[in-house]
């Protein structure tokens, strides 16, 4: 039912349309007669030497018969070169022989232009014989004229154009035709015979339009269309399989390489560069991971002398080899190697002594207690008695502090909790910045990576409120840690639990632009770190003010001082209020001595806002003031979380010892 | 601290003005420029190859509105390709999405394509076309033609940080590009057998599209829906290529 309604809404849309264009078209249309026979156009025109379509069309009231048609055309110019069936070319002469039950029959004839150049000639309508389907009466035929058919040397577009406005013509025309028996039919005839004439004319007229626009346009853009999306598919695919592809290889090849063990051993400490990475394998941990200092935790050994302290600590916890190999970092490598080197040959006792005499002579006072244990503890009873009352006070604050830590992890939840992070970077061996030259490696199978640990199992807690300092050596992974913190980078193991939105990282004088001015700099920087422009407007002078620069601020940047432009860095870093959690990375060892006072007097404004502060900073002194934590890190590896001062000290100790 | 939407324009309108600030740096007529030269490539190009179109002031008409949507594109591919290897420093700093460098810069392109589009009013008025209303359809297509960049160069910009190669390969690419958008020489005086080559190439109906509306005022249905697909197609297209190498990027950087 609904394909019929929507068959009739169809045929009738295209009747509307048919007489529309029926009413503007200027085609002169013989339609009184019973029978008429003519063409599709009244005029041709076509290139030379490209075949032409002419419609010939034979259209009666009420049903064509028998029919013999003849179309005359001239031979020496004009060449048939087909479509019609059933219709032979004869000197000129084409024949169209048949018998039909419908209103319309109709030819497609294609004809070439002979000869060269520009020429005129006509095809006509000698003879046409219509008879009606029922009685075989001869109708009363009308037949149209010539129809002239120009030849030219004409450009392509235009025949192209032409050649369409011909087909459409043609289109249009039977559409007219269509029209009227529709008309007919409806006046006269019942409904079901209306349904069957418009059924018969809709897939007339779909035919009749895909015939005419298929061959110019349709086709054409179905074509380009189709393989549109095939390329879009190849090309979407092909990126996937390539993806897919090589992290399958890459993976592979890992794989054997960590098998094969082919991944090469590397250290590299690049004393030059400052941000080098400690570059570390794998096969190797047992070599660079350091024994890990004994944290001796007892909080004795806090205050007092160091070099006392030192000594009690490892001989306390380690054999006697090592502590003769630490206690004493004034040693020469020299006799450090003399004593292990007999240390393998000569039994314990003669190596206490050999031990021994040089201690006797550095460390009078304290030899003894090298012997036993016992006498140790003693020893160190003694020295710590000897300290005083200091001792003891300080002693006590520690272990309150440590008391109220405790308490505080009951009772909050870390605010960021690093856990068990590594971070791996993979650094082929030969650098291929090129795709030719990993393409070339890659075939060679030469590419071997080289395992980079910035960062090592490293997990640590902090909690709300507190100010956590981190050290460690140039490369240690300070600035990896804190990008991963701050949420620029994902860790390759573990995870780090933190509320990213609290988080406000401040680094300095990265991120300026030497070719514009201050102004457009703190605004540029400004909102890179994400204050907004109201904001900006607001403290412009404040931070102009605090960078002491209110003269330079229209003087482009390159040529600023490096001081100015750490001091600028400074004031746009810190210009807004204090986030829940701070990063400062190096902030604080800026400019003169007074702008780092003031500086530093900023930083401790938004420290003791309530903030948590993770803070990094090569220098102790600060780090020793103002916070209530510190770690260290060194060469990608924890070695110790703990109060400020006990890492601090043994920070130094071990820098100290390095210089040696 | 604000990170929404707000910001991330600001942001970009901030890189953007750095870029424009920093390319005319030491010029004296400064972003003119970008009005100039298409104007002085129009006056060129024009004697040379004015002879291929039928009527003569057909031509710089063609040239212009050719050039200047091309320029955007080559522009904005281009400079965004090196946009996280020269944003390094900033790169870290910001907890603002990544996408804003390319972003700033494909804006850039925009920006320098409005100050284009006063030397193509400028050879509207000179040599009196007047456009119809399907003048405005440059705007749509404009727009397509902006996502098609960006994805473009979030995929370039991708791959630029792990190999540098591809800044030499897309200049040649850039190079062969100029022709397959028939920028000198309409289409249909091209050989036969590159017609469908040339067709099928996505830059090619972005131009195409703008020098219909302005030449002819009409447009073509199944080249816009080309353009929407292909706009919209390679934008997401990017941005998941950029997704994915993201983490890869910053560890690179």
């Amino acid at each position: 039912m609904l394909e019929k309604r929507l068959k009739n809404r169809l045929s009738l849309m295209v009747l509307f349309a048919a007489s529309l264009t029926g009413l503007f078209s200027n085609q002169l249309i013989v339609h009184a007669e019973d029978a008429s026979v003519h063409f599709g156009s009244t005029s041709y025109s076509t290139n030379e030497g490209e075949s032409f379509p002419v419609g010939v069309y034979i259209n009666t009231e009420s049903g064509v018969g028998s029919y013999v048609v003849t179309v005359s055309y001239d031979p020496t110019k004009l060449q048939y070169v087909g479509g019609a069936d059933g219709a032979d070319p004869e000197n000129g002469m084409l024949a169209f022989v048949g018998e039909s039950g419908g209103p319309e029959v109709k030819y497609m004839v294609n004809f070439v232009p002979i000869g060269e150049g520009a020429s005129d000639s006509s095809i006509s309508i000698a003879s046409a014989e219509v008879y009606t389907s029922d009685t075989g009466e001869a109708f009363n035929t009308s037949v149209a004229g010539a129809a002239p058919v120009s030849v030219a040397a004409a450009e392509e577009e235009e025949e192209e154009e032409e050649e369409e406005e011909t087909l459409e013509e043609d289109a249009e025309e039977t559409l007219e035709e269509e029209a009227e028996t529709q008309v007919v039919a409806d006046t006269n005839t019942v409904d079901q015979e209306t349904d069957a004439d418009s059924d018969a004319l809709v897939s007339e007229v779909d035919t009749e339009t895909v015939e005419a626009q298929a061959e110019e346009t349709t086709e054409n853009k179905s074509i380009l269309y189709n393989t549109y999306f095939v390329l879009g598919g190849i090309f979407v695919g092909l990126i996937i399989f390539i993806q897919v592809v090589f992290g399958v290889i890459t993976r592979i090849y890992k794989k054997r390489i960590e098998e094969m063990g082919r991944v090469e051993s590397v250290y590299e400490e690049d004393d030059d560069e400052d941000d080098s990475e400690y570059y570390i394998d794998r096969e190797d941990d047992s070599d660079y991971i350091t024994p890990p200092i004994k944290n001796t935790k007892s909080s004795i050994h806090l205050v007092g002398n160091l070099p006392v302290m030192d000594l009690d600590m490892e001989m306390v916890t380690e054999s006697p080899e090592v502590i003769q190999n630490k206690m004493n970092h004034s040693f020469t490598e020299k006799v450090l190697n003399r004593l292990t080197s007999k240390k393998e040959d000569i039994t314990l006792p003669e190596t206490k002594e050999v031990i021994e005499a040089p201690l006797e002579k550095k460390y009078e006072g304290v030899e003894e207690s090298s012997e036993v244990s016992e006498e140790i503890d003693a020893g160190v009873e003694e020295i710590l008695e000897n300290s005083g009352v200091e001792l003891d006070t300080s002693t006590s604050q520690i272990e309150e502090a440590g008391e109220n830590q405790e308490e505080s992890v009951d009772e909050n939840k870390p605010v960021i909790s690093v856990d068990d992070v590594t971070m791996e970077f993979h650094i082929a061996s030969s650098q291929s910045s090129g795709l030719k030259d990993y393409i070339i490696q890659f075939l060679k199978r030469q590419i071997t990576y080289r395992k980079l640990f910035a960062l090592y199992h490293v997990s640590f807690n902090i909690y709300k409120g507190e100010i956590v300092g981190i050290i460690g050596t140039n490369g240690s992974g300070k600035s990896t840690l804190l990008k991963i913190v701050s949420g620029a980078l994902r860790p390759t193991e573990g995870e780090v639990k933190a509320d990213r939105k609290k988080i406000q990282l401040l680094t300095l004088g990265t991120g300026f632009d030497m070719e514009l001015t201050g102004r457009e700099n703190v605004y540029l920087n400004g909102a890179i770190i994400g204050y907004s422009k109201e904001f900006l407007d607001e403290h412009y002078d404040e931070i102009v003010k605090f960078a002491e620069l209110e003269d330079f601020m229209d003087e482009k940047v390159k040529n600023y001082s490096s001081g100015m432009v750490s001091r600028l860095g400074f004031a746009i870093a810190t210009a807004g209020d204090a986030a829940e959690i701070l990063i400062l990375d190096e902030v604080l060892s800026v400019g003169d001595e007074f702008f780092r006072k003031k500086s530093l007097k900023r930083v401790k404004e938004m420290i003791h806002g309530g903030s948590t502060v993770l803070l990094v900073s090569h220098s102790m002194g600060t780090i020793i003031d103002n916070c209530t934590k510190c770690v260290w890190i060194e060469k990608g590896e924890l070695k110790m979380v703990d109060e400020p001062k006990i890492v601090c000290d043994a920070y130094s100790k071990m820098k100290e010892s390095e210089a040696v | 601290m604000n990170y929404g939407i707000k910001q991330y324009i600001f942001v970009i309108r901030e890189l953007t003005a750095r870029e424009i600030k920093r390319k005319y740096a030491r010029s004296v007529l400064g972003i003119f420029w970008s009005v100039l030269n298409p104007l002085l490539f129009m006056i060129v190009m024009s004697l040379v190859f004015s002879g291929f179109m039928g009527r003569a002031s057909d031509f710089p008409v063609y040239y212009v509105t050719g050039f200047t949507m091309w320029s955007m594109f080559s522009t904005a591919t281009s400079t965004s390709m090196t946009a996280f290897e020269d944003n390094k420093n900033l790169f870290q700093k910001t907890k603002l999405p990544r996408e804003i460098f390319v972003l700033s810069r494909d804006y850039t392109a925009l920006v320098n394509l409005g100050f284009s589009f006063i030397a193509l009013l400028i050879v509207l008025i000179v040599f009196r076309v007047r456009p119809n209303l399907a003048f405005l359809i440059i705007i749509v297509d404009v727009f397509f033609e902006m996502l098609f960049s960006i994805g473009v160069s979030f995929i370039l910009a991708t791959i630029y940080v792990f190999y540098k190669d591809i800044k030499f390969l897309w200049r040649n690419f850039i190079v062969l590009l100029v022709h397959m958008v028939a920028l000198y020489i309409p289409i249909e005086r091209y050989p036969e057998n590159l017609h469908e080559i040339t067709r099928l190439n996505p830059m090619f109906f972005y131009p195409n599209i703008a020098r219909r509306c302005v030449l002819e005022g009409s447009f073509d249905i199944a080249e816009l829906k080309l353009m929407v697909i292909w706009g919209v197609g390679t934008f997401l297209l990017g941005l998941l290529v950029f997704k994915y190498k993201e983490n890869d990027i910053v560890k690179k950087l």
